[in-house]
């Protein structure tokens, strides 16, 4: 039997939510920033531990505080994605204010904070965003080159079984 | 078009459908405007659309209110676009159903990707420009953050794009209220500059009023008569002469305004004007000179049709209206109540 999770991708505009959910779901990528209005939704199905997980992704606009996003969007949902880019501070400026607000919106859902655009910055530079972000940044990704995107879902569905 | 789904007394337009759904996610029936829902017969809709897949049950307890989803892009092949999806319950010759309303706002959405689009590359070229003073100012996107076009961006242009999204926003938000997203009188490249409208703005969306849409708005045959027969007399027997930079389309007689007026103070599914209002020309005893032309305009606020065939469409006609006020440097003044809303339009016309 396949069990289905809803998680949402939220975060500031520009961080790469939907790079990061078409390269989840498609394994594509694109160098053109396209806006997005309102949700997509879609859904992949990995094994992990020998269960079957359906998950249903939502492809949220970013706002710059998360108290902008409708909450309807955020029911039932069972995982939160919460995407940074570790090259725009503007875009982890807010980052407590918003894990705390979308924890009480979702109490005992899972927050992931995700720092994605890691082709852009060396090693060097990544701990010096580290530093710089007020909490620990739970995975480092490249939606570009598709690196630790699976872990990242695949992790965030082994919490949620 | 007006369509109605069976056993529902809800009038819907060609933008809206109405589904009516059971417990187990079957369709019950449809009317059908959008997309036609045949084809899901007997199967589970929400295997068919992903975002029911993940809110059908959430939706299904919800024993009371109604929860709404807006801008929900879709990619199925029936129901391609952006929509407004609201999910409600409703009680069906006795029986317990649930309502699924689909707004179709493609068109509009598609204008807010653009504006937004704008927005969010000037507020990231805006980041990386302050970064400049940052430890982190060496990083730089390679991806969409274009450095070329930030270079040439100063902060005057920057201010300018602003105010333009801004005035954007409020016209495809008025868009959007309208509920008509395809009426060419609402096409964006003719709203966008609303607050500085001009005359030729002004003829340009009255020349974008179709054909099979102009018995709405008869402005254009109204005023195109009236240029072509020249200024004439008042109905007051009064000569009216106009200040010279009052736009050459505006310069018609009171009559043609009042004319004007009513259409935009009509309803146009009943095509009578609202209520209490009225027209009247007179003149004002401190200022004798001049002529008044003045709209009284009243109406219940809670009006029985949906607001977005009605309400909506006002709200537009009252910004047409108010252009046109302020285009002829008359004002209008806002004279509430509860349940009510009213105002008075003051136009002066100098009389010789």
């Amino acid at each position: 039997m396949t069990i289905s999770k809803k998680v949402i991708l939220t975060g500031s505009f520009g961080v790469g939510k939907t790079s990061l959910f078409n390269q989840f779901i498609h394994q594509k990528f694109s160098d053109k920033y396209l806006t997005t209005i309102g949700v997509k939704v879609n859904k992949k199905s990995l094994k992990v531990n020998d269960e079957e997980i359906s998950l249903l992704v939502w492809d949220i606009a970013g706002e710059v505080t998360q108290d902008k996003v409708p909450t309807s969007y955020f029911l039932g949902a069972s995982g939160v994605v919460y995407v940074i880019d570790l090259s725009r501070p503007l875009t982890f400026e807010g980052i407590k204010t918003d894990i705390e607000y979308l924890k009480k919106l979702l109490p005992g859902g899972i927050v992931k904070v995700v720092g994605n655009k890691k082709d852009l910055l060396t090693e060097d530079e990544i701990e010096e965003a580290r530093a710089q972000i007020k909490l620990p940044i739970d995975i480092v990704t490249s939606a570009k080159t598709g690196e630790n995107v699976t872990a990242l879902f695949t992790n965030l569905a082994e919490e949620l079984l | 078009m007006s369509l109605k789904a069976k056993n529902t007394n809800r009038k819907v337009s060609n933008f809206h459908q109405i589904v009516l759904l059971d417990e187990k996610g079957s369709v019950l029936e449809s009317c059908n405007s959008i997309f036609n829902t045949s084809e899901f017969k007997g199967t589970n809709i929400c295997d068919h659309f992903c975002f029911l897949e993940s809110e059908f049950e959430t939706i299904k307890n919800n024993k009371s209110n109604k929860i709404a989803f807006e801008k929900m892009q879709t990619e199925h092949p029936s129901l391609p676009g952006y929509y407004d999806f609201v999910f409600s319950r409703s009680i069906i010759e006795n029986e317990t159903c649930l309502v699924w309303d689909i707004f179709d706002y493609t068109n509009v959405y598609e204008e807010y990707i653009k504006v937004q689009q704008l927005k969010n590359e000037l507020d990231i070229q805006k980041q990386f420009l302050s970064l400049k003073e940052s430890p982190l100012h060496k990083y730089s996107s390679k991806g969409f953050f274009q450095t070329e076009y930030l270079a040439n961006t100063n902060a005057e242009q920057s201010g300018k794009i602003d105010d333009l999204i801004t005035s954007k926003y409020d016209i495809l938000d008025l868009q959007k209220s309208s509920g008509k997203t395809s009426n060419k009188f609402l096409d964006l490249e003719h709203l966008r500059d609303n607050l500085e409208i001009l005359t030729e703005e002004i003829s340009k969306f009255i020349g974008c009023v179709k054909e099979g849409e102009a018995e709405e708005f008869e402005i254009r045959k109204t005023i195109d008569n009236e240029l072509n027969n020249g200024f004439k007399e008042s109905s007051h027997k009064k000569v009216v002469y106009y200040s010279e930079d009052l736009p050459k389309s505006l310069k018609m007689s009171k009559d043609v305004l009042t004319q004007i007026f009513a259409l935009l103070c009509r309803d146009e599914s009943t095509q009578q004007l609202y209520i209490n209002t009225s027209l009247d020309v007179g003149y004002n005893k401190k200022d004798a000179d001049k002529h008044f032309l003045t709209v009284n305009y009243t109406e219940q606020i809670d009006s029985p049709q949906p607001f977005s065939q009605n309400l909506s469409m006002r709200v537009i006609k009252i910004s047409v209206l108010r252009s046109l006020v302020d285009m002829i440097g008359g004002s209008l003044v806002p004279n509430s109540d509860v349940k009510k809303g009213a105002f008075n339009i003051f136009l002066s016309f100098p009389v010789k």
